[in-house]
Order: C-alpha cells, then structure tokens, then sequence
C-alpha cells in the first residue's frame, strides 16, 4: 500500500472511520505476525506480538506523524514488541523448564515446512540484532534505507549485521548439511 | 585470487539487487577468477532463496476480529455539537467553508414512491431562488452541485452530480425533523436504487445523479437543518468525497 494510501487511512481513522482500521489491519495484519513469527518462533507469541502492536498504533494514533512512513512505524514497535517479549521470555524462564512443542501432526510436515521449521531454529540462534534485520531484509522484504529507517540506524550498519548475520546462519546451515 | 572485504560486500549487496551495471560487471569478473567467490556467493544465495521461499505464515482466524474488538477509535465529532460551537457568536453574515465528515451510516429499506404529484418537478429544476445551502463539488473523481432549497412548507434536497464511474451517493439527515414524501429523478425517470431509512438516504452505483427528494420541514430552521446534511460518494466501499453543505447565506454576505 502506498505512503499516501496510508495517511489516507490513517486520518479516516483519526475520525473514527472503522473502514479505514480494518483496511490498515487486512493490509498490515499478516505481514507483521510473520515478522514477529520470524523473531519469536513461536505462533502464540507472534499473536501477542500482533495484538500488542496494533493496539500500540491505534492507541496512539493522534500522535502520528505523516512526515514518517507508517510502514515502518509499524515494523519499529513490531520489532521493539518481539524483542521485548523474547526478552521478557528468557529472564522469565527456569533453566530446566521445557519449551512447549511446536511440533506439526503428520498431515502438516512436508519436506517444505520441515526445511522452513530448520531455518527458524538456526534464525532462533542468531543475537536479536543480527535476527531482526535477517527478518526484516528477507522476510518483510525491506531495502536497506528502509530497515534503516525502521531500526534508526545508518545503512552502512544495516548492511554489517546483515552480511555477519548471513555469515553466521550459513555456517550453521552447511554444518548441519542443510 | 583472495576474497577480501570489498568482493564481500560486492556479493552481500547482489545477493540484495543493489548492485548498479558496473558493479554487477566487476562481479561477474571477480566470480569467474575466484572459486572462494564463487562458492560464497552460491552459499549466500541459496540461503537468502531458503529464507525467502520458507512458507508465510497464516495469522490465527480470529486474531483479526480480537484485535478489531479492542481497538476503540477516536468518536467523530457531533455534527450538532460543532455548529452549536460554531454558530456562537458568529455573525450569520459570515463565509462559511469548511469540508469536514462524518460518514453516513445507512440502514436500508425498499422505498416505495408516494402518492404525491410531483409530475411539476418531473425534468425540471427547482427554482434556486430560495437556496438555503449548495456544495459545490470539484473533484476529480466528482463534479456537481447539492442544493437545499425552500419551497413553500418543504424543503427539497436537490441533486446534480455526475462521476467518471459508477459511485454511489450515501446521504445523512436524521435527527432533523425532516419527512422524505417524494423523490423525483430529473430525467423523468423511475429512480433506481433509491433507498431511504431513519434520516439516512442511498443511491446506487451510476455514472448521473439528477434527482430531488421532497422533504416536509417547518419553517424557521432551515439553517440548522443545513449544517446537519451531508453527502458522501463512494466507488466500491471507497471512499471518494464527503461533506456537509454549506449555508448559501454566508457566500452571499461574505
């Protein structure tokens, strides 16, 4: 959807337009519970995360900017919600309590979501900040301006975390011949 | 040949599409002269392709409508309450412009024409002699005029618009007194699609909108029942333009 497309709705929805918020929410709904998936790996969590998020934006609609792109204020707080989460997971949890399963029926495992449920282990095993611009580069299939613009940080340390995080997952990809 | 920071970054950014005709060309050398290069580059871009072809994942069904349950939007201002706010201590003799809107909303009935004559009306307009109010509309989507006119013990909403495609037109007046007793197509017509329900009106999608709803109205108030009119035009659920109609004695004065 486009910038303007967006402030569009955004104002609708500043009037109470409840059109425009479903609108916003069909266009961003998916997207965002894939990025937070991606850094949480967990559905529950990445449902939270979603929740959380739009809550965020909609509570705080009035103190919206138009001169920023909506798209990626959406992906700040999704990024900022997942991390603290994730977070919030680790300190919480006891060193010997086990992590609830995720794992699929026969029906559902196929050679895909096999090779896809790999991938998000060896993703899990990345630090955050290598994690979350992997996620946002080829999941959220963000340019490097624009994960810049959603992580405020320059480019040229966009493209360092994103080369040393691919660096970092393919070795653990080849050792495990994957 | 050695791989060293710049083939890096070289292959990183290909990997990316972020490569101009130059750079791809120094690549394409330095990949034909190094197997290192080479290999990493192959590495690189059979995992970004793993990354990018792992399956999207599906939200749960209701965390759509669980969200939407808790998200209370700001309420739209009252229209009453905004001319109360308005009309307090301003001269009558005022230009009034404002676009501001609150979308209609429409409960639908069939309705069924009245009785009365209105054979007069039939491919006429009515004079705008006696104009409360008129918005007119220039947009590029929209032209056309909406007028709220006095005609003896009546009011008549008059309106004339035209769309490069089919809109509809999505109309409010409740709370206003007013009583719908006949809507007249100004081609002379039978209206299509026209419905009216609670102080809410509608009309089909089409590309003309020629037509005149007959309102009973005492006088004394038309004024006020001017600021509480508005229109809106859709195009497939979107919206085009909307707005109230402003009080022609205002433009007149100012």
């Amino acid at each position: 959807m486009s910038n303007s497309r967006d402030h569009e709705l955004i104002k609708q929805c500043q009037r109470g337009d409840r059109r425009a918020l479903e609108e916003l929410l069909g266009h961003y709904q998916r997207p965002v519970y894939n990025a937070a998936y991606r850094m949480l790996g967990n559905p529950q969590d990445a449902a939270d995360v979603t929740q959380a998020v739009f809550l965020k934006i909609f509570e705080n609609l009035d103190r919206y900017n138009p001169k920023y792109r909506f798209f990626s204020w959406i992906y700040r707080i999704a990024m900022n919600e997942s991390i603290n989460l994730y977070n919030k997971g680790k300190r919480q949890q006891p060193l010997d309590e086990v992590q609830p399963s995720n794992e699929k029926g026969p029906e559902e495992l196929t050679d895909a979501s096999i090779q896809s449920d790999h991938i998000q282990d060896k993703l899990m095993g990345l630090g955050e900040d290598y994690r979350t611009v992997i996620v946002l580069r080829h999941f959220a299939e963000m340019k490097y301006q624009e994960i810049s613009d959603v992580l405020h940080i320059p480019v040229v340390t966009v493209k360092s975390r994103l080369y040393t995080a691919r660096q970092q997952l393919k070795n653990v990809l080849s050792r495990e011949g994957i | 040949m050695a791989i060293n920071e710049h083939n890096i970054e070289l292959i990183n950014r290909s990997i990316d599409g972020d490569l101009n005709e130059s750079e791809q060309a120094e690549l394409d050398s330095i990949l034909a002269n190094s197997e290192e290069a080479k290999t990493l580059h192959d590495e690189l871009a059979m995992m970004a392709a793993q990354l990018e072809n792992a399956p999207s994942m599906e939200p749960p069904k209701e965390l759509e409508r669980d969200i939407l349950n808790q998200i209370e939007l700001p309420q739209p201002k009252g229209w009453f309450t905004w001319a109360a706010g308005w009309m307090q201590g301003r001269p009558v003799s005022h230009t009034l412009a404002l676009l501001a809107g609150v979308l209609a909303t429409v409960v639908y009935y069939q309705f069924s024409p009245s009785t009365n004559d209105l054979s007069g009306m039939t491919g006429t307009m009515v004079s705008s002699e006696n104009t409360i109010a008129q918005l007119e509309i220039e947009e590029a989507a929209v032209n056309g005029t909406v007028s709220l006119i006095r005609q003896g013990e009546h009011l008549v909403l008059q309106i004339d618009v035209e769309s490069q495609l089919e809109t509809e037109l999505h109309g409010q007046m409740k709370d206003l007194g007013l009583a719908l007793e006949a809507v007249t197509d100004h081609s002379g017509q039978s209206m299509q699609g026209f419905l009216f329900a609670r102080g809410n009106f509608s009309i089909a999608a089409s590309r003309k909108k020629n037509f005149s709803m007959l309102l009973s109205a005492p006088e004394g108030n038309d004024e006020a029942i001017a600021q509480g009119i508005s229109v809106a035009f859709t195009q497939n659920k979107g919206m085009l333009f909307r707005s109230k109609l402003v009080p022609e004695a205002e433009g007149q004065n100012g």
